[in-house]
């Protein structure tokens, strides 16, 4: 539906185009438009223009037909053009005071370009120095705060001494002193106890590594004795490897780990 | 028994066979691998558990290539502590590979991290610490562990993990906790 009015509506626009441009080229005909008088005034490059009642008894093809509904005058557009440009040129380019002006254009031009340049470098430069003075002023805020609780720190100090002086000078005791004494020595206590502590923990470890090395004497004595027994014929023959208890020779491994073990705790114990 | 090799200690020692007037001696041979760090520059045993492996040169060892000897498998005989020195002695070692019962695996904390020898649990229980150095922040550590056996450094825990195809090589391959 929609479809059918817009082709309607554009069939209705192509024809009132058509009846109203060949009403125009009549109009235009009978008042002698602006290129038909140029050509007039230059006759030898205008075109002779056929009468108006002799298109339809020359029987033009239907292209020219349709060409004539859009230029009915038969006028030469690029003929006037060319004439409109040369007029130009002769005015215009071979005219010394336009090729002054055109450079003084140019010279503006290229001044205008520099000035801006120079305007958009000074407004970012302009940028960067008020960030770094911003930074400059918030440092000095942090600084000036900074010294400012250094100062509040130091006073209070003082102010504490001088009331310790003072109550010192009158034989009171003051109270602060008293407790932070008191924690000290409750602090001494505790690192007396832990110290205590450890040390039983060493003496505790001390003999458990004496006592396993004692076993593990006693076992490579017995395996000594077991692998020099009489016939055997050194250790690159071995026998006593064949006769190696493996339940043994691991035990003997994880003691000799534990023992590496216990040594390295000693060590850090006595470290500590 | 028979073991592969999969690294050697830092330390090497060799012992000439006796008596001193024998031809055969240099064919006697002993050497002897345990684990040492640097120390100032120089490689010192700094043994904190004593052990070493002893190659004999009649074996089918040697020394001049002992690269060469890195995952080859040997008969070994059954690990001892002798002298109060733990001892793995590798009788000689078999012309085609076989898969074997445990691995020879040196580790040092460039690999595994720091190993924290003597808790409960660096270490699985079928893995036996042949020799073990240490001086400041370096270890070295010899270990004979079978296929699977693991152990527990700072990076983590590894596995050693052999080859499907070549069972004789295996690595130690850090897995994730469980």
């Amino acid at each position: 539906m929609i479809r059918t009015l817009i082709l309607i509506l554009l069939t209705a626009a192509m024809l009132w185009l058509l009846t109203s441009g060949r009403a125009l080229a009549q109009q235009q005909l009978q008042q002698q438009p602006g290129p038909r008088r140029q050509r007039e005034a230059q006759p030898n490059t205008q075109t002779p223009v056929p009468p108006t009642g002799s298109v339809y008894q020359r029987r033009d093809s239907w292209y020219e037909f349709l060409l004539k509904q859009f230029n009915p005058s038969d006028v030469d557009y690029g003929q006037w053009i060319e004439q409109r440009r040369e007029a130009f040129r002769e005015a215009r380019l071979r005219n010394p005071y336009f090729g002054y002006s055109f450079g003084m254009t140019v010279a503006l031009l290229l001044m205008s370009g520099v000035c801006t340049k120079l305007w958009i470098d000074h407004r970012r430069a302009m940028c960067v120095t008020a960030e770094m003075m911003t930074d400059i002023f918030n440092h000095d805020q942090y600084s000036r705060e900074v010294a400012r609780q250094a100062i509040q720190k130091y006073n209070d100090h003082i102010e504490r001494c001088n009331r310790a002086v003072e109550a010192a000078a009158q034989g009171i005791a003051t109270p602060t002193a008293g407790s932070d004494a008191e924690a000290l020595r409750a602090e001494l206590q505790r690192v007396a106890g832990e110290r205590d502590r450890y040390l039983q923990e060493r003496d505790i470890a001390k003999s458990e590594l004496e006592m396993k090395g004692k076993i593990l004497a006693e076992l490579s004595v017995r395996l000594d004795g077991v692998s020099s027994k009489p016939g055997t014929t050194g250790d690159s023959q071995s026998p006593g490897l064949r006769t190696s208890d493996p339940v043994v020779v691991q035990h003997i491994n994880n003691l000799q780990e534990q023992l590496y073990a216990e040594r390295q705790k000693n060590r850090q114990m006595k470290g500590a | 028994m028979l073991v592969a090799i999969t690294g050697f200690g830092s330390v090497w020692r060799c012992r000439l066979g006796k008596p001193a007037d024998n031809p055969e001696r240099l064919r006697r041979m002993a050497y002897y691998n345990t684990t040492g760090v640097m120390v100032r520059g120089s490689v010192r045993q700094r043994a904190k558990i004593i052990g070493y492996a002893r190659f004999n040169a009649a074996g089918g060892f040697n020394p001049s290539y002992p690269s060469r000897m890195i995952n080859r498998v040997f008969r070994c005989a059954d690990p001892c502590v002798w002298r109060g020195a733990n001892k793995l002695l590798f009788e000689h070692m078999l012309a085609h590979e076989e898969k074997p019962d445990l691995f020879l695996v040196v580790v040092r904390p460039e690999l595994t991290g720091r190993l924290i020898v003597g808790t409960g649990d660096w270490r699985s229980s079928d893995t036996w610490l042949l020799s073990f150095s240490e001086a400041a922040n370096q270890q070295e550590a010899m270990l004979l562990m079978p296929a699977s056996g693991w152990i527990r450094g700072e990076l983590g825990r590894f596995v050693l993990e052999p080859s499907s195809r070549r069972p004789w090589m295996a690595r130690l391959v850090l897995t994730a906790p469980q």
